[in-house]
């Protein structure tokens, strides 16, 4: 089943074009990574997928609905969860407050307690830190408790835009593991990367955006079994 | 020393009830709203509107119509304007604020008017030798009683921590499913029964009411702000404390022949104060919202 429909997406800030004819769709169940450089507009698309820009032109549908003209909390209630490149997280707020938070998305007899519980057992490191202040927290502890914040609103797609931004190798290895965990839990997750050998090992799909536009389309599979691939992102001869 | 300690604790309290109201929205939306001050002008007349009744039935009805002001005032003028630059917020709030002055000034007239709401709390107790009048010590009990509130209330509830939230990161919040229209519209409920119960009192300690009489309050409340630091709300309230503690020190020890320039004296204090703390008392460089 297709949960998520992005077609021809435009997103442009004052004259400068950001996105220039997006397509992608995202099947229940599936991890499609979008790769690319800087400013090839992978942001612009995350942001727009949540609500977060406006489109200039091209839709976005979200199980079957067009979702273009949604608010962005009225798509997190649907079902997408967003953790953006800055984390998001509220560093007034405690550990715990952030998490409880997701708890808007649920429906009003949801039990967030519950939800938040299992978010915790995929980041256990901050269970016993719920009522610290979250502007305390390190740069993997920040990304651990934006990704458990979005799973507390049980998403059915979860939106992930530069999850390895400025994260320590080891971090990334935690990190990446716990992504993996969700995926094979069934999750859906949608994800911008540059680090193109995580995103390849992680995804089912991958998308190739540069200057705007969706430039091709690989399967991870064939490009792990690429040479050229393997030595230049992998390290592998 | 202690009797003017006593004053300006009464009279930050009344500053503080302006300040939180201003600052509540300025967080959350961005928005330096001036037509608080006709919040609290419309409470001042509602307060008059009522006055045959109880006074708990009075003082009700007018939180409750200056809440319902404050919730038109969000529907009808701020709505379509959310997340607009500050200058286009701040001329729908001056527009709105002149539109609310001429509606009044049409019904009631420009005549000011008086009455003698709490007229039975005009006497003074002596405690520990200082003489504090039962208006102050309602001023300054109903305030620290407001401000407890509002703490537990952003502290303890999904909605004031939905409001803290959006104060520091409105579009991460929307991003979450925090519903934007509930979170500002509860702030303007907020901010407009911090207005009215503002009112009630400033109407008690001058006895009079006229359709400007909104201006001179607002003002005080973002000086407050802007003294006590941009970024958090409890500072909005240490602003106005300290404001009331300057006015109130200048008030009793300036000489006879500079008493006159004693607001000018006030504002020249403030300005050292910025200029050793530019970002307030007690505010965080670069943090705007709270």
């Amino acid at each position: 089943m297709t949960l998520l429909e992005v077609s021809d997406l435009h997103v442009s800030y004052g004259p400068i074009d950001a996105v220039k004819g997006v397509s992608l769709s995202v099947e229940r169940g599936d991890v499609v990574a979008i790769v690319g450089p800087n400013g090839a507009g992978k942001s612009s698309t995350m942001q727009a997928i949540q609500g977060l820009v406006r489109t200039r032109s091209g839709s976005v549908r979200w199980r079957g609905t067009d979702i273009t003209g949604w608010t962005p909390e009225r798509r997190a209630r649907a079902g997408i969860s967003f953790v953006p490149e800055s984390r998001g997280v509220f560093r007034t707020l405690s550990i715990g407050e952030n998490l409880r938070l997701a708890g808007c998305a649920l429906a009003k007899d949801a039990d967030v307690s519950e939800r938040v519980g299992l978010a915790l057992r995929h980041f256990p490191v901050l269970a016993d830190r719920l009522s610290e202040r979250a502007a305390v927290l390190s740069g993997g502890e920040c990304q651990q408790l934006a990704i458990g914040r979005a799973l507390v609103a049980a998403p059915e797609l979860l939106v992930l835009d530069e999850p390895s931004l400025g994260l320590a190798p080891v971090v990334l290895d935690e990190l990446f593991a716990a992504l993996a965990a969700l995926r094979d839990e069934g999750l859906t997750i949608l994800l911008v990367e540059q680090n193109v050998a995580r995103a390849v090992k992680l995804a089912d799909h991958l998308f190739s955006l540069r200057g705007g536009v969706i430039e091709r389309v690989d399967e991870p599979d064939e490009l792990l079994r690429n040479p050229s691939f393997r030595a230049k992102h992998l390290g592998m001869g | 020393m202690a009797q003017n300690l006593v004053n300006a604790l009464s009279l930050g309290s009344l500053y503080a009830l302006i300040a939180l109201g201003v600052a509540l929205l300025f967080s959350i939306m961005g928005l330096i709203n001036f037509a608080h001050g006709e919040l609290i002008m419309i409470g001042g007349y509602a307060l008059l509107w009522f006055s045959s009744l109880p006074f708990a039935v009075t003082a009700v009805l007018v939180v409750a119509v200056v809440i319902g002001f404050g919730l038109a005032m969000e529907r009808l003028a701020f709505r379509s304007v959310r997340g607009a630059s500050g200058e286009t917020l701040l001329m729908t709030s001056f527009a709105l604020s002149l539109f609310i002055q001429g509606g009044v000034l049409l019904f009631e007239g420009a005549d000011p008017k008086s009455t003698d709401v709490l007229g039975n709390l005009g006497a003074s107790v002596k405690v520990a030798g200082l003489s504090v009048g039962k208006l102050d010590f309602a001023i300054i009990g109903v305030t620290a009683v407001l401000l407890a509130g509002l703490a537990w209330f952003l502290r303890a509830t999904s909605l004031g921590v939905q409001m803290r939230a959006a104060a520091e990161d409105f579009t991460m919040a929307r991003a979450l499913g925090v519903r934007a229209n509930l979170v500002v519209a509860s702030a303007f409920g907020v901010s407009g029964a911090f207005a009215g119960i503002a009112a009630i009192f400033l109407v008690a300690s001058t006895g009079s009411l006229t359709p400007s009489m909104g201006l001179r309050p607002v003002l005080v409340g973002f000086v407050a702000i802007v003294l006590g630091g941009l970024g958090r709300l409890w500072a909005a309230a240490l602003g106005a404390y300290v404001l009331a503690l300057l006015t109130v020190m200048l008030q009793a020890y300036l000489p006879g022949g500079v008493a006159p320039y004693q607001d000018a004296l006030v504002y020249l204090g403030i300005v050292v104060i910025l200029m050793f703390r530019p970002h307030g008392i007690a505010g965080r460089p670069g943090a705007v919202r709270v």
